[in-house]
């Protein structure tokens, strides 16, 4: 225990480490100050007189409420015109067509077609219960919703994980370079724990890493959170009426989730997804830093591996099963799930055939990547120190 | 006993080292070759960094790759090339590598203090170490070799960047240590080695040339050693050992395998007339 919290501290004491962090945060709040909206702001200030469940309730609650003109009077009328005479977007609402059009575009055959049919067949129930329990009529932030949901799951969840998995790569190759930068792996690999320090440095690694990304998401999200108002929002089922997702193979569509989320829920869930996803680009880039002793050359090896998951599903001709396969299942590498993190726990889209495809994606690649990290391991402790 | 029975060490097709066997028991085995000669691949298997291509390394008649551990801790080892963290200080970096050691606290805390006094660096056990000199971190690397008490001592070059008096110093040091452990200490400076020594080992293409006292070395060359200021007038095929300048003239030493007459007169060889004469077509 006590080598893991000495490996922490060299880590810690990283000028590069807290100096990247630093600049990513300041990034942060770069793109959260230039992200305004005023009209959001006074719904979710709305939702604390009106509750956020539709219904006659709501509009009686909503009719109470009085502005001072200006601003704040236009956003009101707009908000009453919005959520007048809404219904459930997902009474008969079907799947099936979904399934079809995706089916088409990727050329979809044999087992791949099925899955993808069957994806949507169990998505058909998904909705029919939330259907029962009139999920839809949530008021999210009305006629903002969109806006403010891709803002927060698509634009600052993205910026927040690239930072993340970088901060848990240079970390992780960090940890692992160290005794080569320094040149004290001689001295280090003939002591009794010798290349048994591995594991602690991993263990490190990955607590500096998850640490400094989630230090780096609570800096954030307490930024954005404070200057943008979410009120009673937050009880908001995020497959409201309002949220809607755009393919240009399906057109615009509920989002749908498999489980029933509220707003707050559903960024907990992301974030403990993106916990994952980091935890997956440490490991990846600790096992390429073991393999590869050189820091500098393991992070070219890191962005090569990933930018070529990213071209493989791209190249791989889909004429064939196999290249179906290949791009199937590319998905479900760490890459991938992050460039689709706008869809975790949705359907997912036309390269997606499986359900909870990021849990999916997660689990596997953890389980891949920590048997590439023992393997690597295992190999180092047999390999020459020269 | 440490024992390294046949050994050999290739890299491809290059041999590193052939058939090395040598029985360690207890005393300073100096390892005196010219620079690549192996002695630093062999060092590095003692040390577990590498691994024999052929032959083994026995610790109490238990192969060392399999005593893992067991075996790593009643080693100290000081790389050729020593490294340290820039940012930390000797106590900091110390008490690092005695929880590496598997050293606990008290003990390491105590252990610290106490080798930092004795290769002097006492007054700066708080000071980063980005701010030695060379001759201090060396020092720092000779006390991190001694902090888990060691049965076996792995010096590898032990006195690059030391002055003569820390030199000296050294010398007494490890004779002290000698006394109750195998110190196996690698060099290509003779002077470290002449007085401590117990056995020689010297490598030669690679392979076991020699391994005896020192004093049985010289005497390969006994009645071979020559002074003289009058070379022009020595007869026959001869090889230099060392000049030296003496009021204007010029005292060769020399080595002659044929014998030679006056005006050349018969010296005791030392175990640098040995190394000089060993390796003469060798570059250095």
């Amino acid at each position: 225990m006590i080598i893991y919290w000495l490996e922490l501290r060299k880590l810690l004491a990283s000028a590069a480490v807290w100096g990247f962090l630093a600049a990513c945060l300041l990034f942060n709040l770069f793109i959260i100050g230039n992200f305004r909206d005023e009209y959001a702001d006074d719904v979710a200030a709305v939702s604390k007189v009106t509750g956020v469940a539709l219904g006659q309730s709501f509009h009686d609650r909503l009719s109470r409420v009085t502005a001072d003109g200006g601003q704040a009077a236009i956003h009101l009328e707009r908000l009453r015109l919005e959520t007048d005479g809404v219904t459930d977007v997902f009474e008969g609402y079907r799947t099936e067509s979904i399934a079809e059009r995706y089916i088409a575009a990727a050329g979809a055959r044999g087992y791949f077609a099925k899955a993808m049919r069957d994806k949507y067949a169990a998505l058909q129930k998904v909705v029919e219960e939330k259907a029962k329990r009139d999920e839809s009529l949530s008021l999210y932030f009305a006629g903002s919703t969109y806006t403010r949901h891709r803002m927060l799951f698509n634009t600052l969840m993205g910026w927040l994980l690239v930072e993340g998995a970088l901060i848990a790569a240079l970390a992780a190759l960090l940890s692992a370079g160290y005794e080569e930068i320094f040149r004290t792996g001689h001295i280090v690999y003939s002591t009794r724990t010798g290349r048994r320090i591995l594991r602690p440095k991993l263990s490190a690694s990955l607590t500096a890493g998850l640490g400094a990304w989630a230090l780096l998401a609570l800096l954030s999200l307490a930024v954005c959170f404070g200057m943008n108002e979410y009120g009673e929002v937050w009880r908001s089922n995020v497959s409201s009426l309002f949220n809607y997702r755009f393919d240009w193979i399906a057109g615009m569509r509920p989002f749908v989730t498999w489980h029933s989320f509220s707003v707050l829920a559903y960024l907990l869930a992301v974030l403990a997804a993106g916990t994952g996803l980091v935890a997956c680009f440490s490991l990846m880039a600790f096992g390429l830093g073991i393999w590869v002793r050189n820091s500098y050359i393991a992070f070219l090896l890191f962005l090569a591996a990933n930018a070529a998951m990213v071209a493989v599903p791209v190249l791989v001709p889909q004429t064939w099963m196999a290249g179906l396969a290949v791009r199937y299942l590319s998905m479900l590498t760490p890459v991938w799930l992050w460039l689709k993190r706008s869809l975790w726990f949705t359907d997912g889209d036309a390269d997606i055939i499986w359900v909870h495809f990021e849990t999916v994606g997660l689990c596997a690649s953890l389980a891949v990547l920590a048997a590439f990290c023992l393997h690597a391991g295992i190999c180092f402790r047999k390999r020459n120190l020269a | 006993m440490l024992a390294v029975n046949h050994v050999t060490k290739k890299y491809g097709r290059f041999a590193a080292l052939e058939d090395i066997t040598i029985e360690f028991t207890g005393g300073v085995y100096a390892l005196l070759a010219p620079n690549g000669s192996g002695k630093t691949t062999l060092i590095k298997m003692l040390a577990t960094l590498l691994f024999p291509t052929s032959g083994e390394i026995l610790w109490e008649g238990m192969d060392i790759t399999r005593l893992g551990e067991r075996y790593r801790e009643v080693i100290g080892y000081l790389p050729q090339e020593f490294g340290y963290y820039r940012n930390q200080t000797p106590r900091q970096f110390l008490h690092y590598l005695a929880a590496l050691k598997g050293i606990d606290r008290a003990a390491a805390r105590r252990k610290v203090a106490e080798l930092l006094e004795l290769v002097s660096l006492g007054h700066v056990i708080d000071t980063k170490m980005r701010k030695f000199s060379g001759g201090m971190i060396q020092r720092v690397g000779i006390a991190q070799a001694l902090l888990n008490d060691p049965q076996i001592l792995i010096l590898d070059e032990p006195t690059a960047g030391l002055d003569p008096k820390e030199r000296v110093r050294f010398r007494n040091l490890i004779s002290e240590l000698s006394k109750d452990r195998i110190v196996i200490l690698s060099t290509h400076i003779v002077s470290d080695i002449e007085t401590i020594a117990n056995r020689v080992i010297m490598l030669k293409d690679h392979r076991l040339f020699i391994n005896d006292s020192p004093a049985g070395i010289c005497r390969t060359l006994s009645g071979k050693v020559y002074e003289t200021w009058e070379t022009d007038r020595i007869p026959g095929p001869y090889f230099t050992l060392t000049q030296r300048q003496e009021n204007g003239r010029t005292l060769v030493r020399f080595v002659s395998e044929d014998g030679c007459p006056e005006p050349a007169r018969p010296v005791e060889p030392n175990l640098e007339d040995v190394f000089l004469y060993v390796y003469r077509d060798q570059v250095m």
